[in-house]
């Protein structure tokens, strides 16, 4: 098969893969999470309550630990989804205008809705931050901090989609999760939420990695999985 | 005559299985039923036909001029689907009529609204939507059907799409068949695979009979059905007869099979009863003989 630049946008890609717009996408996205993590935290809260029988605001560490977990989780939904031939959808995928190029363009779009959601998602921290109902030290500083964790994370853990074995893939990308993220968490406590040149650094590398796993990871996928 | 497809030489090797060399032609403006048991690669011809499977060596000619199954052209002229699970399971009729949309420039979303209606599946409009996950593999189908038909193509192809269908909507798949390639004046033309031979028979201009990865015969039925002929007698004349015929299944009173008909005159001397045969016959009669050379 000979390439063929796919005509339709980021947007429309997205839409293709998933039979919603990309604004409806990334607003369910982030509801979804801002529910499920509110859920969470009163959950904790309430324990922590019946438990040490007092009212006490949960410790900056545990509410950006949660975060950090929440998070990953945001960022995995469409990291791990798979567009084999042998699913449901997978064989239509391959017929749209565009071919693989579409499924390129609908791969960045996802990580895109993954980047809103999650920027919004640690808005929404930074204002509970702010209004004193969870804690999580110098407010916006830790959000920003989070976010480039979780996206270094992703970037790392991206690499690992080539691998073949699914068990192996998954273990791979669950443990650079779950190192970066404790390192992230670390480094936010150890910080104090404040955000200086090796954050710029982190960002700047992130970005960088992000562009050359994801390249390596459509080479990778075209070459073994759509054109076989 | 044009040719909706003219497959020269196509190849395409797995670990455990290779289709081909298959060298074919799909008549433009005929219905053509890819006929074989499991395993024969169907399904692997129609996903290279249709880009979904790249092939090792060969070429496919759509509609005369074009080489490329991944250009526009070729995608938007090709209405193609999948009998399982064509589209993601978690979506509903409108997430399918906004993909199509998108993915196609001939879709005609009022033309899926009244498909979906006209096979019960539902109203793509209503705010309340079922996903295809809660519903039957038969109204499964019917949506993929809608989706495909909705669009304005050159050539369906559709894989396995009886299989999941009651008698009354196999009934109504062949009639759609008919008018589809009615509507095109000539330039539309129909592939699909099928195990229902008997139901689709109707359906069936053109047939191509497919075992353990390679095409065992091909052409039009009613050629085909002048070339074999179906054989009865009883089972003392059995021995004499078998040596004349392609296929046989017999038991202690009598037998069956299918000849070539250039026997008939030699076969008729031995008082067996010779007659036209069915898609059905000629298919079980074809298919049976291919998997014993192949043995």
């Amino acid at each position: 098969m000979e390439n063929n630049n796919s005509t339709v946008s980021y947007p429309e890609a997205y839409k293709i893969y998933t039979g919603r717009s990309f604004s409806i996408g990334v607003m369910w996205l982030s509801i979804a999470s801002v529910l499920f993590f509110s859920a969470i935290m009163l959950l904790m809260m309430f324990l922590m309550y019946v438990d040490n029988d007092s009212d006490t605001v949960p410790e900056p560490l545990f509410g950006i630990t949660i975060a950090s977990i929440y998070g990953t989780m945001l960022v995995l939904t469409r990291m791990m989804a798979s567009y084999d031939k042998n699913i449901p959808g997978g064989k239509f995928f391959r017929t749209v205008k565009g071919g693989f190029d579409t499924y390129a363009k609908a791969q960045k779009a996802f990580i895109v809705e993954g980047a809103i959601s999650l920027i919004l998602f640690c808005m929404f921290l930074a204002i509970l931050d702010a209004i004193g109902i969870i804690e999580i030290g110098n407010g916006i500083g830790s959000c920003i901090a989070l976010v480039i964790t979780i996206f270094l994370a992703r970037a790392i853990a991206s690499f690992s989609r080539m691998i073949k074995n699914s068990i192996t893939r998954m273990i791979m990308i669950m443990f650079v999760f779950f190192v970066v993220d404790l390192l992230g968490v670390l480094q936010i406590e150890a910080f104090g939420g404040k955000i200086g040149l090796l954050h710029v650094v982190l960002a700047v590398v992130t970005i960088v990695l992000t562009i050359i796993s994801e390249k390596a990871v459509l080479h990778n996928y075209r070459k073994k999985y759509w054109d076989n | 005559m044009e040719n909706a497809l003219k497959i020269n030489g196509v190849v395409k090797k797995y670990n455990d299985f290779t289709l081909g060399e298959i060298n074919s032609a799909i008549p433009s403006g005929f219905s053509t039923a890819l006929i074989g048991a499991n395993g024969a690669g169907k399904t692997t011809l129609i996903d290279v036909l249709c880009g979904v499977t790249g092939k090792n060596s060969g070429e496919v000619l759509y509609f005369d001029k074009l080489t490329d199954s991944d250009s526009t052209e070729v995608r938007n002229s090709i209405g193609y689907c999948s009998s399982a699970n064509f589209f993601p399971l978690d979506w509903n009729l409108k997430n399918v009529a906004a993909s199509m949309e998108l993915g196609f420039d001939n879709f005609n979303r009022e033309r899926f609204n009244e498909l979906c209606k006209k096979f019960k599946i539902g109203d793509p409009t209503n705010r309340k939507q079922k996903k295809l996950i809660k519903m039957s593999d038969g109204n499964r189908m019917r949506t993929y059907l809608a989706a495909v038909l909705a669009r304005d193509t050159k050539l369906l192809v559709l894989d396995e799409p009886a299989s999941s269908l009651d008698p009354l909507a196999r009934d109504m798949l062949c009639d759609i068949f008919r008018k589809y390639i009615a509507d095109g004046n000539g330039n539309r033309s129909v592939l699909f695979s099928t195990h229902n031979i008997a139901d689709m028979e109707y359906a069936t201009d053109y047939a191509i009979f497919m075992s353990d990865g390679k095409i065992v015969e091909q052409g039009f039925v009613e050629d085909l059905k002048e070339k074999y002929i179906l054989v009865h007698g009883e089972a003392d004349k059995s021995e004499y007869a078998k040596k004349l015929m392609i296929s046989y299944i017999g038991n202690s009173t009598n037998f069956e099979g299918i000849a070539l008909a250039e026997n008939t005159v030699q076969l008729s001397q031995l008082d067996t009863a010779v007659e036209k045969p069915n898609l059905q016959q000629l298919s079980v009669g074809i298919l049976r003989k291919a998997e014993k050379d192949g043995e």
